[in-house]
């Protein structure tokens, strides 16, 4: 029963002309593929209806060889103590499924005999000329391990009546569960499916870049099966990357969100759900608060006002601070607001409201600005005696969008001749210049995001800071995803780039860092240690800047700098 | 005469209530911890009155760390001592004590750690960075916030509120 279609297509350049011709044409001949067991075909695996018979046989002598072998400890936790692995714990997972996977990744199609291994490789049969691309070392980090020796398929299901000998020595790649996992595995459907999900995702990326939209919309669909067949982490990350690429492709550009209320109050959730946003704060403000030190008269511009969450914490520091408080000035800058409300003197209020209250001396100026590109020094109505910060949350990444316009806002930032200018952003490089490698960064980066948060939400805990919480937070950064992946020029804003890149930047334009110091470490360390599942969360100090990230990923950098 | 000493010890010994020596009701809670202190006012009317002060809890929240000067204006203003132990300080304790021994495991947690904790100037000025945040977001929901005393924390404050998984 050898597949109908089991011919390799040429390896050539992937996807030149002719070989993406073939492949369209072999995705066209798989469709009418009589007799295809349906059930099974959904998965993905094409197995003839005839073919059940062998499938069966199949799975009774993977269950004769798994129950066999008492004496052999290893098996008899397999037959009886299997665990099915949690998908959700991404990186982990596809590790130890690499690993585990015991054909090499791209192996020659093996015949129909096991549809048990044989569904990861013939099913990515389509996509074995590039290798390179397809394959998971694509995912940058250490999501991914290539194992180093692949023992062949065959060893595994020799039938139980061979030498002992020869099943044990296969057994040790089963039990040799990598890094985090230290229970036993089987391989499920879910698991081929994960694997075959990110495998899709990435090859429809590649189709992206390659601009053949045939078959990059057939991958897709097929990411949208796979990926209901997930749970948790993967399930909610696949589909947002899902619905992102199909915008692109179906060039159903997502309108750019001109309806900034909407886009704060998701920024709230996402402040409540985690600790990123006040991270942020926190770190920033003590930067802020060191700079101000002894001065009497301190003017703050932020650039990224929202609802003000980052200034009661600082004002409250002022007030308590030994010789009193300063006069304390906050210009805040925003875009402009689509429904009648002044949404930023409404925010300038409630803050006056707060300094009253612990008596500090509060002046408030508010700013709309389309852009902070078009913003100017002169129009602050700097005074003399001031000391000046100048603080930006995930604001600056924005502005890579428009050439020129982040050398113009330095420059104007320069002028406005801050004592110190505290930046925080996103830790990751989704600007480069490919599709295919932004899209690779952000799906690992957001993975690890996405993660980060099943420990935040209220599962199971009475709280209100529960699921719809959780919820607004997934897609409040859903938006960024679509952002990244769908949008092209001026309107792909999420330009996020990491700290080096930041630095050359900044050291260019003229800045020179500032050191956070120990108390802003600790503060955060603190901070982290309040949330639940904080013991995911961790601060690393580099080179004077705090990054706060998920295990082993930073995620999110806070930097200050000062006029050199 | 039935027993005229004993009758003179009666007169010159009077039965000892707390509650007519309330200096002394004072300082024994003053040395109370919060859990304690919350159940005082349960008591009876007076230790209410008491328990409930603002300058008890002023001195159960700076127990062990010199308070920074002009707190006690922005603290009451902001709520007072009692929230901010109720909403911030005791909360922020209570997850910080959760600590791990060096083989991974936790220790700690409860209302009993909290009690022999000492607790770091670092502790609370976490709490009052986030007693402060607390009281700006009511300002939304309270008419022209600052109302004292029972409001529930605000939304951004609810990530102390959850059970934590230990």
């Amino acid at each position: 029963m050898k597949r109908e279609h089991s011919h390799r297509p040429p390896p050539p350049d992937p996807f030149t002309g002719a070989s993406s011709g073939q492949k369209s044409k072999m995705w066209e001949e798989a469709e009418p593929d009589a007799g295809v067991d349906e059930l099974l075909a959904v998965l993905g695996y094409k197995v003839k209806a005839s073919d059940m018979v062998e499938v069966a046989q199949k799975i009774e002598q993977l269950e004769q060889v798994m129950g066999h072998g008492q004496e052999d400890e290893l098996m008899s936790h397999l037959a009886s103590d299997s665990v099915h692995y949690n998908p959700s714990d991404l990186s982990s997972w596809l590790e130890s499924m690499i690993s585990e996977l015991n054909p090499p990744p791209l192996p020659p199609p093996p015949p129909m005999e096991d549809p048990f291994l044989a569904p990861a490789e013939s099913s990515t049969i389509t996509f074995q000329d590039s290798p390179s691309d397809y394959d998971l070392k694509a995912i940058p980090g250490n999501a991914v391990v290539y194992p180093q020796i692949q023992p062949p398929p065959n060893k595994r299901f020799k039938p139980a009546s061979s030498s002992s000998s020869s099943i044990t020595s296969a057994m040790p790649v089963w039990g040799s569960n990598t890094v985090e996992s230290s229970r036993p595995v089987v391989l499920v459907d879910s698991q081929e499916n994960g694997i075959r999900l990110v495998h899709a995702l990435m090859a429809c990326a590649e189709a992206v870049q390659q601009d053949n939209l045939k078959l990059a919309e057939a991958l897709v669909k097929q990411i949208g099966f796979l990926a209901v067949s997930q749970a948790g982490v993967m399930r909610k990350v696949a589909t947002y990357f899902a619905e992102a690429l199909a915008r692109r492709i179906y060039r159903l550009y997502p309108e750019n969100p001109q309806d900034s209320a909407f886009a704060d109050l998701l920024q709230m959730h996402f402040y409540e759900t985690c600790p990123y946003l006040k991270f942020a704060h926190f770190t920033a403000n003590q930067a802020i608060l060191e700079a101000f030190a002894n001065k009497d008269k301190v003017h703050v511009i932020d650039f990224s006002m929202k609802q003000g969450l980052q200034w009661p914490a600082l004002m409250q520091a002022l007030a308590l601070r030994p010789g009193g408080p300063p006069t304390f000035r906050l210009t805040g800058i925003g875009p402009p607001s689509h429904d009648n409300t002044d949404h930023l003197q409404e925010v300038g209020w409630k803050l006056a409201q707060l300094a009253e209250t612990i008596h500090v001396k509060f002046e408030y100026r508010g700013f709309v600005a389309n852009s902070l590109a078009d913003l100017e020094a002169s129009m602050l109505e700097l005074r003399d005696g001031e000391a000046v910060a100048v603080n930006s949350v995930f604001e600056l990444h924005q502005l890579l969008a428009r050439p020129g316009a982040i050398e113009k806002v330095l420059s104007a930032v320069k002028e406005m001749k801050p004592d110190i200018l505290t930046v925080v952003e996103q830790e990751a490089n989704h600007n480069g210049p490919g599709f295919l490698d932004r899209f690779t960064e952000s799906l690992h980066y957001y993975s690890t995001l996405f993660d980060s948060l099943e420990g935040c939400g209220g599962s199971g805990s009475p709280s209100q800071v529960s699921n719809q919480d959780k919820v607004m937070s997934e897609v409040y950064l859903g938006r960024q995803i679509c952002n990244v992946v769908a949008c092209e020029g001026p309107d792909r804003v999420e330009r996020h780039e990491t700290l080096a890149q930041w630095r050359a930047r900044f050291e260019s334009a003229g800045f020179e860092p500032a050191h956070l110091g120990s108390n802003a470490y600790k503060q955060a360390s603190m901070l982290l240690a309040l949330f639940n599942g904080g013991d995911g969360y961790r601060v690393e100090e580099n080179s004077g800047c705090l990054m706060l990230g998920w295990h082993t990923r930073p995620l999110i950098a806070t930097s200050a700098w000062k006029l050199s | 005469m039935a027993n005229p000493s004993a009758g003179e010890d009666k007169e010159k010994r009077p039965r000892f209530c707390i509650n007519d020596n309330v200096d002394v009701l004072v300082e024994v809670l003053k040395r109370l911890d919060g859990r304690s202190l919350g159940a005082a006012a349960g008591v009876c009317r007076l230790w209410r009155s008491i328990a409930r002060s603002e300058w008890l809890w002023e001195q159960l929240c700076f127990r062990h760390v010199a308070p920074p000067p002009g707190v006690r204006p922005v603290v009451a203003a902001l709520g007072g001592y009692r929230r901010l132990y109720m909403v911030c300080l005791r909360p922020v304790l209570t997850r910080l004590s959760k600590r791990k021994r060096l083989d991974g495991t936790t220790i700690g947690g409860g209302d009993a750690e909290v009690v022999r904790r000492v607790w770091t100037r670092h502790e609370v000025e976490v709490s009052l960075s986030l007693f402060c945040i607390d009281y700006y977001e009511r300002l939304d929901a309270g008419a022209g916030g600052g109302r004292m005393g029972e409001t529930p924390a605000a939304a951004s404050l609810m990530f102390l509120c959850k059970p934590v998984n230990v």
